[in-house]
């Protein structure tokens, strides 16, 4: 069934937790089934958004932080309540320092056709799809918190 | 990556056999589109009918092709799907990308851009 645009207005209590190796290819698989969740929660456009930046927050770990380690584990878990959507990333890599990267975003991707970036668009991307971005890092890795109200 | 290529004119039409184009293929997409350029192609339009996902590893595969394409040569996109076609506006790499809404479009436009 595809909502497009017209969101679930009853949207019963979700839970998801999943754990995946280290893996593009793996994370590219399990992150498109997501978004097709996502997109029948939120909408097309929000949908399409958080799922992104989810995307993003998983190859950032996986790619960042656990340096393509395959042997390494990725978490990730979607949790509805509160008239919101919360999707935690979990990882056990380097720390990712990304509180003063997200602080220092800019509004824009980028100012001029000559500083089109060839790289880094996926914080700005993490940050345009969510309400709410919080990074936590402790010992045993970086966890990012993406937060979506379920209505705009 | 499968790659389904048509000439058109002195243009390459190029078709990437992928539902999404994301951080998994995007060094493979752009070192196989690369190697076309390498081999002398200036002009190419880029086939995004079955990508419905893109990502900002997708994003700088595609931004690194149309630099290094330069003023010399083009880089169009044709029949973006409505995802994809969201992501760019939101990027705002609309304005510097040569969109066309079908291949076809695509088509005339190079050949109404290319003298007889």
């Amino acid at each position: 069934m595809n909502m497009g645009d017209s969101p679930v207005s009853d949207v019963a209590p979700l839970a998801l937790s999943l754990s995946i190796s280290s893996s593009l290819t793996l994370a590219s698989a399990t992150m498109a089934a997501i978004g097709r969740l996502l997109t029948e929660l939120l909408g097309d456009e929000r949908g399409e958004r958080f799922a992104l930046a989810c995307t993003e927050a998983v190859n950032n770990a996986i790619i960042h932080a656990h340096g393509r380690d395959a042997e390494q584990i990725v978490s990730v878990s979607l949790q509805v309540s509160n008239n919101e959507i919360t999707a935690s990333i979990i990882d056990q890599g380097e720390g990712l320092a990304l509180s003063e990267r997200l602080a220092a975003l800019p509004e824009n991707p980028y100012e001029s056709e000559s500083e089109m970036p060839e790289s880094g668009l996926g914080l700005w991307l993490i940050r345009r799809g969510a309400d709410r971005v919080e990074y936590l890092r402790d010992a045993t890795g970086n966890r990012l918190v993406l937060t979506l109200r379920l209505h705009s | 990556m499968d790659l389904t290529i048509r000439r058109v004119g002195d243009a390459l039409v190029l078709r990437p056999e992928l539902t999404r184009l994301d951080a998994s293929v995007a060094l493979t997409f752009k070192d196989r589109i690369g190697k076309v350029i390498s081999e002398g192609e200036k002009h190419l339009v880029l086939d995004l009918a079955r990508i419905d996902f893109v990502d900002s590893s997708g994003l700088g595969a595609l931004v690194a092709l149309l630099k290094r394409l330069g003023s010399d040569g083009s880089l169009a996109l044709a029949a973006l799907r409505p995802p994809v076609q969201r992501l760019l506006a939101l990027t705002r790499l609309d304005r510097v990308f040569r969109i066309h809404e079908t291949v076809e479009g695509a088509e005339r436009s190079l050949a109404s851009d290319r003298p007889a």
